[in-house]
């Protein structure tokens, strides 16, 4: 019934964290080849994404759980056109986003957002998203194997 | 121990780990009672179930067996789509998700006590409330339409027998015939929905009744949504055919002569009268004194969709006093949808909720059987402003009508769908 991993909560995010560390250099790459962008003015980053993995081992476990379930309620907004979980239905030609390198989405989506990747609705969606939620998405739909 | 700290306690380990979904089980559950089984509160049944590990108790309150579309239902109006492409039961919500689906209609809601009268005489108690009543339709606002033949006269703006009324009325229609759509001023259901209607009904006269037309009557001073690309496609497309007059607002009917009134403008005849009366939030919301905003629409806080004036009540969807340029649309409800169940499990846990509601709202119009445009927006709460903005440069429409995007517009169909009963 439930998609859910059964491993506890926080292992998940300290996951999310460590696949965070990894889309760290494409981020800094992608906002160094677009100054436009960057300079661009951003949406106001969600607080509690912003720490670093350093901060990580000393967050509470109710810090982490905010977190994580901040990420999985905005993911969640991606499963009208990308079905539940990221799972859309057989043979749909929108891709599906579950279990894949949170690497991967990372840079699919600052490269929409930065107008590197043409496309139809999502360099328009993309833009709508700072970097660091972008990373707790793409972190969390990682994780849904 | 008192049952709601049994409960709180329960979902908050629950919470932070799957080992004591058992225990949290062993408790009391807290008790959501879902009105409604649309877009909205279908979403909230099933996130609620998810989210929660099942641990919540949840009753879906909706009268039919099976989920009608009304996105899509205008292919089925133009002959491209049938009933049952639109029709998904409800099945799966309770087989697979656990989530009980009481047969009936919700008729009073009791604040104070906490209870939903239905109509086949039970009373059911809620711990929170789920209120996704969708729109009424306030017929009374055009004269002339409770006289007799007025029942002939069909807005189709709820998906289900109405749509294959108008369908019907359509496909009777003599060639050189007029078909004509009548549209309130704003706010209402689906800002797009009557242009796409438009657009599918010259589609299909244009294969079949080429010498016929469609006459859009708009109470709005201009189209409300994705204005160009409707006014492109029907100057190309459906050139000739399609005839748009703005300002023109609908006072009343005559069954008889099938003839359309305006508050200002001459008496206009046609063959098809597929009338829109003006809307407001469903009649249960309105009753219980839920719509604050001119008596029509639920004001709400959009961190927890919780009413203004009912703290327990999370209302959803079109019955909704919109955020700015936020539609009244399925995409929006499913939104809200789990937007409240993330809030009300936090809460029930004892948490504060997640204060950072950002979501998408993606709209696809059809522009015939296989093209559609978008138009996209992402929405951010703002803290001091209290409501939902859209967050500047995101968002977007599309260049011209395309294949492609009427492909991903069925995809959105069948993905939203499993994401509220599948």
């Amino acid at each position: 019934m439930t998609t859910l991993p059964r491993f506890p909560i926080f292992l998940r995010w300290t996951a999310g964290i460590a696949a965070g560390l990894c889309a760290a250099p494409l981020l800094a790459q992608s906002l160094a080849a677009a100054p436009a962008s960057a300079s661009a003015p951003s949406p106001a980053p969600s607080a509690p994404m912003t720490a670093g993995p350093a901060d990580a081992g000393k967050m509470s476990i109710e810090v982490q759980r905010s977190r994580t379930e901040q990420a999985r309620n905005q993911a969640a907004s991606c499963a009208v056109c990308h079905g539940p979980d990221g799972r859309p239905p057989a043979d749909s030609p929108v891709p599906r986003l579950a279990g894949r390198q949170q690497a991967e989405l990372v840079e699919l989506m600052l490269n929409f957002k930065n107008g590197r990747l043409p496309g139809t609705v999502m360099p328009q969606i993309a833009k709508g998203y700072s970097d660091t939620e972008i990373i707790a998405i793409s972190a969390w739909f990682a994780d849904q194997k | 121990m008192h049952r709601r700290s049994v409960l709180k306690a329960a979902l908050a380990a629950t919470a932070l780990s799957g080992l004591t979904v058992r225990q949290a089980r062993a408790a009391a559950p807290a008790k959501v009672v879902v009105i409604g089984g649309g877009y909205g509160g279908a979403t909230a049944a099933r996130y609620l179930r998810t989210w929660s590990r099942g641990v919540v108790d949840v009753t879906l309150v909706e009268p039919d067996a099976a989920f009608v579309s009304c996105p899509l239902s205008n292919l089925v109006v133009a002959g491209y789509r049938q009933m049952a492409d639109i029709t998904v039961p409800y099945d799966a919500l309770v087989r697979r998700h656990g989530v009980k689906h009481v047969r009936d209609t919700a008729t009073a809601i009791d604040l104070g006590r906490r209870t939903v009268r239905l109509a086949g005489g039970a009373t059911l108690p809620y711990d929170r409330l789920v209120l996704s009543p969708g729109v009424e339709m306030q017929s009374g606002a055009i004269d002339g339409l409770s006289a007799p033949g007025g029942e002939q006269i069909v807005h189709a703006w709820k998906a289900g027998p109405q749509t294959d009324v108008l369908r019907r009325q359509l496909a009777a229609m003599p060639d050189g015939g007029t078909f004509a759509i009548t549209i309130p001023l704003a706010p209402y259901r689906c800002p797009p929905g009557p242009y796409e209607r438009a657009c599918l009904v010259a589609d299909y006269l244009k294969q079949h009744k080429p010498r016929s037309k469609v006459l859009v009557f708009d109470a709005n001073p201009d189209i409300t949504s994705k204005g160009a690309l409707f006014r492109q496609v029907w100057q190309t497309r459906y050139a000739g055919m399609i005839e748009y007059r703005p300002q023109h607002e609908t006072v009343g009917v005559d069954p008889a002569t099938r003839t359309i009134r305006f508050d200002v403008q001459d008496d206009e005849r046609a063959d098809v009268l597929n009338l829109l009366p003006p809307q407001r939030a469903g009649a249960i919301a309105v009753a219980a004194g839920l719509a604050t905003a001119n008596g029509r629409w639920c004001e709400v806080d959009f961190v927890t969709m919780a009413s203004r004036v009912a703290p327990d009540v999370h209302v959803l969807g079109d019955a909704v006093q919109i955020a700015p340029l936020m539609p009244k649309s399925g995409t929006m409800a499913n939104q809200h949808g789990k937007v409240a169940a993330a809030a009300i499990l936090q809460q029930l846990a004892g948490q504060a909720p997640d204060s950072m509601p950002l979501y998408t709202n993606t709209c696809y119009s059809f522009t015939s059987s296989t093209e559609a445009i978008h138009i996209a927006t992402v929405h951010r709460y703002d803290a001091a402003e209290r409501t939902m903005l859209t967050v500047p440069g995101s968002g977007g429409l599309s260049t011209a009508p395309s294949v492609l995007e009427g492909q991903y517009g069925f995809a959105w169909a069948r993905s939203i769908w499993a994401d509220m009963l599948a």
